[in-house]
């Protein structure tokens, strides 16, 4: 194996290992250039939103660590009406959960938030997904299909 | 309807064996009776949140009148031999502020049943739901999560006591029954019959309100009771800061995440 090769063996498994698997459902789509802080962002025709981004696991919670705080927390912070939750495994058999919760718009209408999370080691992964409520229901299946198909 | 019953007693030798002041026994039967029919007493333990106790029954030695500690899974205990169970009954309170009470009551419904309860009361603003006592811890958790938690409260009640208590007065009141049962038999007039009847007849009644109270009772040791009260919010919701390490969950959110990111 020549030097070049290496080099090229290295950097192709850092590039690798550094990207999630993503792929984006039918009727969404990814933007070019995601804003800050997500590193995937994806859309509908009937607005429906998925974001995926990395945190830093701090403090650095298990699964269950979160699955009890973050409901509370989130209620607290933004007000919403914690709605659910659900372990979810990836295909590649990660395991996560999906929290739901709901929250009143500006313009009376009712939107949902949901939140995929998934403890990594020092890090967690988020795959959040928002819209009306009426949308967002409709969309179920393709949300769900989406954090199966992902993989850290 | 008048029975002329002192044929019936002169022919039967059994029952000319001994002549009975049925007055004094009476009055002596009653007296036994009543030094049984303990006052029930109650004692209110309030309980910490977020702490874990036995639910509905726990081991009580004789001598210790402080709960026992609780097994981390909220299970129930088995009682030792010498060790008496005690009886304790769950209730608890949660005032909420919520985006919407009617979406709530169904989210608690749904709960209720899925846990194996059922509903006592509901309307727009108020639910009283039962659940099994096991799952009391959950399910106060759990309706803490559904909105803005504005008051709470938690009590147990230990009704050892007076169950035994009720359990004593229910065996003294049937053990008493059964002897007066036998009484008119040996009665020796229709006035002697007529007012033994009188005296069962009450105990009867004694012993069905009894155990009456005994099965309420059950019912409440075996299910807590939780009531949640619902006020709508008025406005949009309000967005309070987070400290320390929890921070960064603020960037969580449909503001975030539908208005373009934080750019």
């Amino acid at each position: 194996m020549t030097s070049k090769t290496a080099i090229y063996l290295i950097l192709f498994s850092f590039l690798t290992s550094c990207s999630p698997t993503i792929k984006t459902p039918n009727g969404f789509a990814p933007m070019q250039d995601p804003p800050d802080p997500y590193m995937y962002k994806a859309m509908s025709g009937d607005d429906v939103v998925i974001g995926v981004r990395k945190v830093s696991n701090n403090p650095k919670g298990d699964l269950d660590f979160w699955k009890t705080i973050l409901p509370k927390k989130l209620a607290y912070a933004k007000g919403y009406t914690f709605k659910g939750q659900e372990d979810l495994k990836t295909g590649g058999g990660s395991s996560g959960t999906l929290f739901t919760f709901s929250s009143p718009g500006s313009d009376g209408k009712t939107y949902i938030y949901m939140l995929f999370l998934l403890p990594d080691g020092d890090d967690l992964w988020l795959i959040e997904t928002g819209g009306l409520q009426k949308s967002v229901e409709s969309r179920r299946q393709q949300i769900l299909e989406f954090i199966h198909s992902f993989e850290p | 309807m008048a029975v002329d019953i002192h044929p019936l007693i002169e022919d039967n030798p059994a029952m000319r064996v001994k002549k009975i002041h049925l007055p004094s026994l009476l009055f002596g039967l009653l007296t036994v009776f009543l030094s049984t029919n303990c006052s029930a007493q109650k004692s209110n333990v309030p309980i910490q949140a977020g702490h874990n106790r036995p639910m509905g029954e726990a081991k009580l030695s004789a001598e210790a009148p402080a709960p026992a500690p609780a097994p981390a899974d909220g299970t129930r205990q088995q009682s030792a031999p010498g060790v008496l169970k005690r009886l304790l009954i769950y209730e608890g309170e949660v005032s909420l502020v919520v985006v919407s009470p009617d979406e709530t009551i169904d989210l608690l419904k749904k709960y209720a049943s899925k846990t194996g309860g059922y509903i006592v009361y509901a309307s727009r603003t108020r639910i009283t739901f039962r659940i099994p006592a096991a799952k009391f811890r959950d399910g106060m958790n759990h309706v803490r999560t559904l909105g803005e938690v504005t008051d709470f409260h938690e009590q147990v009640v230990d009704v050892t006591r007076q169950f035994r208590d009720l359990q004593l007065r229910l065996k003294s009141a049937m053990a008493e029954r059964e002897k007066l049962i036998q009484l008119i038999g040996q009665a020796k007039n229709l006035k002697d019959v007529l007012s033994i009847r009188k005296e069962i007849r009450s105990l009867t009644e004694e012993i069905e309100r009894i155990k009456a109270q005994l099965a309420e009772m059950k019912e409440l040791i075996s299910y807590s009771t939780i009531t949640v009260h619902l006020r709508q919010r008025s406005e949009t919701p309000v967005v309070r800061p987070l400290y320390g390490p929890y921070r960064w969950l603020e960037t969580l959110g449909l503001d975030v995440l539908m208005g373009g990111g934080r750019q």
